[in-house]
């Protein structure tokens, strides 16, 4: 018999070749669709977001100064919606003649702040805020340090406050 | 015809080493590419197999609600201090923790225990702390390691000890990791 013997090596070489391959090609596979990714935090950056509003807002609400007390009132009612907003614009009058009686202005801090739920756009927050006061013969009161819960609602696109809980 | 001519044609053996080794080459020429044919399709079977296996999909962050429940209820409970209760609370909270918070509050017993017995020696009363959670809030979480911070309002009493409460609120900020499954707090601040 001839024996093929190029032909035949080629085709054998080929093979193994082949087979080398689709094994490396299958192992690589293996390890890729064997890896479990990492958690998927979907919330992250909506979470995030929320934290920033409340603590811009709620320093934003919570300050009034004398030299700047028509202006922050007005800061104050634009961070706020609902119900919650039409009592603060209500009430406005009288804390401006407050603050213009007793001559006092606050200003506030956020310290912390961290999220109970959020659920599309509503939101409920705990916030951790310093409050410290000052008066023209008192220029600084003790700070107050308080804790708070925070409901926040996104309205065209911007969270605003629609409750503060004292807790 | 003679037999040595009739051998290689009807397959009976040949008296010389030749028509032998030419029959065992065939075999092998036909084995090796028939086996390793073979082979590749099994290769490529199991290539194929991994290659249109879908990816795992990733496993979802864990739910943020246990971490809001452990820290009311862990931060509810470490805000109280009474000699009457000391060993409990001491106990739970050392059950409760891990890493720092659990080293450091290891450490602390002995310190506890002079200050309840001071208490008793020099003070008309027990000084009593009794607080609970009124609010926590998740400030973040990292879902790869289960590590989250989480904010507790605690609300309660400071209780001197000629019997007078003052009324006090606490402000921690909880560490809390998960540990096989199980919570516990590993750092504890207090927010200022």
């Amino acid at each position: 018999m001839t024996f093929p013997r190029t032909g035949w090596w080629v085709a054998t070489i080929s093979l193994v070749v082949a087979i080398a391959a689709a094994i490396a090609l299958g192992l690589w596979q293996f390890h890729q669709k064997s890896r479990i990714p990492p958690p998927v935090d979907a919330q992250k950056d909506a979470r995030q977001e929320l934290i920033e509003a409340v603590s811009t807002n709620m320093e934003k609400y919570l300050t009034i100064r004398l030299e700047t007390l028509d202006q922050d009132v007005a800061t104050a009612a634009s961070v706020l919606t609902g119900p919650f907003a039409d009592q603060f614009k209500k009430d406005s009058a009288g804390y401006i003649a407050m603050y213009k009686e007793l001559k006092v202005s606050a200003v506030a801090a956020v310290q912390q702040a961290g999220v109970v739920s959020l659920e599309g756009d509503t939101g409920v927050t705990v916030v951790f805020v310093n409050v410290t006061s000052s008066s023209v013969g008192e220029p600084e009161l003790p700070a107050i340090k308080t804790a708070a819960e925070v409901g926040l609602r996104k309205i065209n696109g911007a969270w605003l406050i629609d409750r503060v809980d004292k807790k | 015809m003679a037999q040595d001519e009739l051998g290689p044609l009807i397959g009976v053996p040949a008296d010389d080493p030749v028509p032998r080794s030419s029959h065992a080459k065939r075999r092998v020429s036909l084995f090796v590419p028939l086996t390793l044919a073979v082979l590749l399709l099994a290769a490529g079977a199991f290539a194929i197999s991994q290659a249109v296996r879908p990816r795992p999909v990733p496993a979802a962050a864990p739910p943020t609600q246990s971490y809001l429940d452990f820290g009311m209820s862990f931060g509810g409970r470490l805000m109280n201090m009474s000699p009457q209760t000391f060993d409990d609370d001491w106990r739970w909270v050392m059950t409760q923790s891990t890493g720092h918070l659990h080293e450091t509050y290891a450490a602390w017993r002995d310190e506890f225990i002079k200050f309840e017995r001071q208490n008793v020696t020099y003070l008309d009363g027990p000084v009593i702390v009794a607080g609970s959670a009124t609010a926590a809030g998740l400030k973040s979480i990292d879902a790869a390691d289960g590590k989250a911070q989480v904010l507790v309002a605690v609300k309660g009493t400071d209780t001197d000890d000629i019997g007078e409460a003052t009324p006090q609120t606490w402000r921690l900020l909880l560490t809390v990791e998960r540990i096989d499954g199980t919570l516990k707090t590993s750092r504890v601040e207090v927010v200022r």
